[in-house]
Order: structure tokens, then sequence, then C-alpha cells
């Protein structure tokens, strides 16, 4: 055979050879892709206590003009925003501002040691017709004396997010909590209603716990929540979520609902508006995109993640998000290791006396909590470990078995870097010493 | 080192002797080895090829009056490669282990072969020859079956034009380095997409950037060397 000829022959062989060496791990060559997804169970809230009306009654006496009644588990008012106060005659929409008697009461509870707290109340008193709510846990005692009760049939309560209130009201809802008080000409109040109010009752819209949450999850540094079918908020009220540690009180507003990938555009307006994603009673589907990066918080810090109604207007959101719960779910233990940069913290504990180290209890606590975020054992060598540590800076610290005082304590900075081009966190060594 | 550019030296050198090589009524045989450079929109990664080429110097030459030295001929072309198609481009997939999902971006390895017919010109241009062509033929794509769990095959026409550039290294042996232009015709890039629609994931639709703008009439790239061979070459 000629040079030529083999020439040839061999640049078709090389070149099959070379295809066939081609190869795929027996998986095929589909990829993960980003982190993976914790899943979490959300639905309605356990805990969740809504607005309500308590006590309401009107005088009896000829006159007729004074009402009052005592509004409880309103949601926190943001800064520059106000409940109004406003009476409705459903038949003509006349409405009048009422100023009334307000008296606020918050009460709350302050601990005095580890096993016993005091229960605090402070009231204040002002004359207005409108109101703000700060702290969660205030009720409001509203006594209305107006001479225009007689020619009104409706309490209502607005946020003042809607606007200053109209001389009149049309079909449109408006107001979020309403109780009637008069029907023709007999006087008797009703049970309060807690959702939009409308002249025409056709219109009104009760607010009830309505939503098929299609998931949940924790996606690395962040929290996606998906729905479908959310029912409108009250006038006035919009969702957001958030996450709240019980332990401790902590509360961040990871943001609102936004229309569906990759409009992502917010539904602040959801309560009234008549965008794409409405229709009469519903929100057809919405998201949540908390970016706990972003917001500087690991979700370990947290026991719950809810999505609450609160009144939307004034100047900030509210800092606390009352307790206006709609759907919730309990932070997943497991969350601590699906931290994206997940550091180490490990030591031993020493003992100068030579008393057995054997069930010393180790604690990791944020710098910022109030409460450990982990607790471990050391073994009869002294040695523990804290495998799954979010970036952040903690105290550890020790207590001896039996004994009840911190005996020693550090303050670690868990960092993180890159290793093979991965970020990782930081393994950090611990000494920790006790008599 | 110096002796391995003298010996290219010395093969350029003589490829200017050797330029008449492709005569009328010859036949050239090719071996294409090269990298195939696909249009973004079709989804598929990149991927080296290999094909074959025979080529008839045909003896009636509409470029013998223009150009002295010229070729013309017709012949076939075929090559066959395995790209893999961008899982990115397509839905992914949520795989449930309790309480954690995986999101996985589906790919699968096919197998390409295209193969047609064209038409060859060229002139000699000092120890070289410049050659164009153009044509057309078909294209198929061997799906994997063990992605789409059955077997299946799409064949469409496509057309093809390219050109290069030849050294004769012997009388009857000679190296190519083309290009070649092969645009696809009916092209549909959903029939590529491996996933079913009960395990697509609707958690996190933006977890991938959307995909790239596609085409029913995408244009790929193709750069090859080809190692070639003359019976009877002179």
């Amino acid at each position: 055979m000629r040079a030529s000829q083999l020439t040839l022959a061999a640049a078709v062989g090389a070149a099959f050879v070379l295809a066939a060496c081609q190869t795929d791990p027996i998986s095929g060559p589909s990829k993960i892709v980003g982190e993976p997804l914790l899943d979490m169970v959300f639905g309605p809230a356990g805990n969740a206590v809504f607005p309500t009306v308590t006590g309401a009654r009107i005088t009896a006496a000829a006159a007729r003009d004074t009402i009052e009644f005592t509004v409880n588990a309103l949601p926190p008012t943001g800064a520059g925003n106000t409940y109004q106060i406003v009476l409705v005659d459903t038949a003509s929409g006349a409405t009048t501002a009422a100023t009334a008697r307000i008296i606020r009461t918050v009460r709350s509870r302050r601990p005095v040691n580890r096993d016993s707290s005091v229960a605090v109340t402070k009231v204040d008193t002002s004359n207005a017709a409108q109101f703000s709510i700060a702290d969660t846990a205030t009720s409001v005692a509203i006594r209305i004396a107006n001479v225009a009760i007689a020619t009104r049939t409706h309490v209502v309560l607005r946020s003042a997010g809607e606007g200053s209130v109209p001389a009149s009201l049309t079909t449109a809802r408006t107001g979020f909590l309403s109780f009637r008080f008069k029907s023709g000409t007999t006087y008797a109040v009703q049970s309060a209603m807690f959702g939009s109010f409308a002249t025409t009752t056709a219109n009104r819209l009760p607010f009830v716990v309505s939503a098929y949450v299609v998931n949940a999850n924790f996606w690395g540094d962040q929290v996606r929540l998906n729905f479908r079918n959310l029912i409108r908020p009250p006038a006035g009220f919009r969702y957001a979520a958030w996450m709240l540690d019980e332990r401790t009180g902590t509360a961040t507003r990871l943001g609102g609902i936004l229309s569906p990938v990759p409009e992502n555009a917010p539904l602040d307006d959801a309560d009234l508006g008549t965008g794409k994603w409405y229709n009469n009673v519903g929100i057809l589907e919405a998201q949540v995109r908390g970016d706990m990066k972003a917001l500087n918080i690991v979700p370990q810090d947290y026991t719950f993640i809810t999505l609450a109604l609160e009144p939307y207007g004034g100047t900030a959101v509210p800092a606390r998000p009352g307790t206006a719960y709609v759907l919730s779910a309990s932070i997943p233990n497991s969350v601590a290791s699906r931290s994206a940069t997940p550091g180490k913290v490990f030591g031993t504990v020493t003992s100068a006396s030579g008393k057995s180290l054997l069930n010393t209890t180790v604690y990791l606590q944020g710098i910022n909590m109030t409460v450990p975020g982990q607790v471990g054992s050391a073994s009869a060598t002294g040695t523990w470990q804290f495998r799954a540590v979010p970036t952040g800076a903690y105290k550890v610290y020790a207590i001896p078995f039996g004994d009840a005082v911190i005996r020693d304590s550090a303050t670690v900075t868990v960092g993180a870097k890159k290793v093979n081009n991965v970020l990782t966190g930081d393994s950090l060594f611990v000494t920790l010493r006790i008599p | 080192m110096r002796r391995l550019i003298a010996l290219v030296g010395a093969v350029l050198l003589g490829a200017s002797s050797l330029e008449a090589q492709t005569q009328a009524k010859m036949f050239d045989l090719g071996v294409q080895l090269g990298q195939q450079v696909f249009d973004k929109g079709t989804a598929l990664e990149n991927t080296p090829f290999v094909g074959l080429d025979a080529t008839y110097q045909l003896p009636w030459n509409p470029l013998a009056l223009a150009v002295k030295g010229s070729t013309f001929g017709i012949g076939l072309a075929v090559d066959v490669s395995r790209p893999v198609t961008r899982g990115d481009q397509f839905p992914l997939v949520a795989f449930d282990f309790g309480d954690t999902t995986f999101l996985y971006a589906v790919a699968q390895r096919i197998t390409l072969v295209q193969a047609g017919v064209q038409a060859v010109a060229g002139i000699p241009i000092g120890s070289a020859r410049l050659f164009g062509f153009v044509g057309s033929g078909i294209y198929s794509m061997f799906l994997d079956p063990r992605a789409e769990r059955h077997n299946e095959k799409i064949t469409k026409p496509m057309a093809t034009f390219g050109g290069g550039i030849n050294y004769a290294l012997t009388s009857t042996i000679g190296i190519r380095a083309q290009a070649r232009a092969i645009t696809y015709t009916q092209f549909d890039r959903s029939k590529l997409d491996a996933t079913v629609g009960y395990i697509q994931d609707r958690r996190i639709r933006d977890a991938l950037p959307p995909p790239d703008a596609t085409s029913k009439t995408p244009t790929n790239v193709q750069w090859s060397l080809v190692f070639h061979y003359i019976p009877g070459g002179k």
C-alpha cells in the first residue's frame, strides 16, 4: 500500500478514535443549577389574630349621640400613617370624620429574671379623628360623641394610606373595619366586619384567609414564596412577608408581594387596584422575593416566616408586623446547614482543676441575640464543635455540667473565603477554660 | 524545533510545484477534523466533528476561460459529531428529596449527521489554491434514547457554502483549511428539550436567564482541517 493511502487511512482512524473517546458520566450531561431548595410547609397561620371590635355600644338615651367600642389587634402603622375614624351613611354615602376620645392601651411583659416577668401597661389619651399604632399589643378604646351619629349608619375605620376622608362615598370599597349601629330608625350595634367596606352590601369583601400556596422555599440567600388566588387585602392594607423570632421578638420585613416572574412588579395596590393580576376578589398569582443577604440576616435567627397584612401609607413601612398573619411556616431546623457559606466553630474545653469535662455545655450565640442559636456538649476530652455556622459574629461560652453560670466565653467572627473558587465559611478553633 | 520549521518550510515550498495536483476527471477524497460552532439559538454546545468528502473534478469547467488552472467539481460531504444540548435553554426540572429540592438543567448528547452535495470551484494563487463551494443536503439529529425514553431522529434540509485554502504536500496528499456555513431549515429547538412537564420546576422560575432567541433557520459555522488524497494525482 502506498504511503499516501496509509496516511489517509491513519487520518480516518485517528478521527474516529478521537470521536469515540467522547464520553459522559452515567447521569448524562445534566447539571445541578444553583443552591438546593429547602422546602417549607406554608399554610394558614395558627397564631393569627385579626383586628376585632369588642364592647361596642351606643348610648340608650334619646340623644343617641355617643358610640363606644374597643379595637384590638390593629397592626402597627408606619411613620406618618394613621387610622381614621369615619361615620358613614350607606344610603347617601355621606361621611363624617369623627373626632373621638381615643385611649390607647399598650400591654407588654418585661422580664425581671429568667423565671419571672412583670406586666406593664401604658395608657395615653387623645382627642382626634385619627390615631396611630406603634406596638402590636395595643388596644384602642374609642368614644365618639358626635351629633352626626343620628344621620349615619356605620362606623368605619380607614387607613390614611387611602387618602383623606371623602365628603361622600361611592359604591367603591374603602375602609377595613366596620360595624353598623343603625338600621332604619332602630339603633343597634351589630357585629363588626374585618374587610373592605362599601356602601352597597354586595360590594363589601370580608377578609378570610384564602390562598393556594404553590411553594415556599429557602434558596441560597433568598426566600421565595409563590401564591395563587390570594384574597384581596382589606382596603388600605397590603400583604408583606416578615421573618420573626418568637424567642426575642426580632422581626425583619422581607418585602411586599410582587407579580410573577419575570415582571416582578409590586402589588401593593392589591386592595383596590385594577391591574391584570387582580379579579374582583382575589390576586391571581403573586410571589415574595426576600433577599436575606441584602437584609444582612440569617434564617437561623428566626423561628417563623409569615405573610401578614399591614396598613400602607405614611413615609415608612411599619417597624413590626402586627398579628394579622395570613399564612406562615416554621423555619426548618435544617436551614442552618443550608447557609450559603456555613462555617465551623470547634474547639476544646480545659479545666485547671482537672474537673471532668464531659457534658460541659457549650453555647453559640449571635452577638445581637439574647438566646443561644446552637447548643452542644463537650466530650470527655473536652472537644466540641458546631458544624454549620453562618457567617457572622458570635459569642461562645461554656457552663460545666451541674453548674449554672458562664465560666468562660470568647467572641468569634465567622467570615467567608473562596476555596477552589467555592465560597466557604471559616473554620475557627476556640479554647474555653473552666475552673 | 529548527528541523521541524525547516521541514514545514520545505513542504510548503514544494507545494508550489504541486499546485496542479487536482485535475479534471480526478477524484479528491478528504478527511475533515474540526469544530462546529452552533448558532446560540440552536441550544447546542460547540462540538468537534469528523467528516469525509469526495469531489469529482468535472471535465467541463466554466471558470477555465477566465482563470487558468482553475478547477470545478461536484462532490459529496458528510460529517458526524456528538454535540451536547444546552440545558440552560430549557425548563429546569425539580427533584425532591425529603425537604430538599434540587434543580437540574437537563442536557443530552445527540448524534448529529450532516450530509449533502456541493459544487466546488478552485483557482490557483501562487503556491496555494483557493476554493469555494456551495451545496445543500440534510441534517439528522439522533436524540439520546436515555433522555427521551424513545428513539427519535429529526431530519431536515440544510444549505451550505464555504471556502478555504489548499496546500499540496505531495502529488497525492494535501491539506486544506476550510470554513463552512451551514444553514438549517425547519429547525425546532423545542425538539431537543428532554424535560417532561410534570417535573418541570415552577418554584424558581428565574433561576436561569431567559433562553437565547431562536430561529427556524439558524446558521452554524464549521472550521476544519481537511487531509485529502487524490488517487492518481500528478
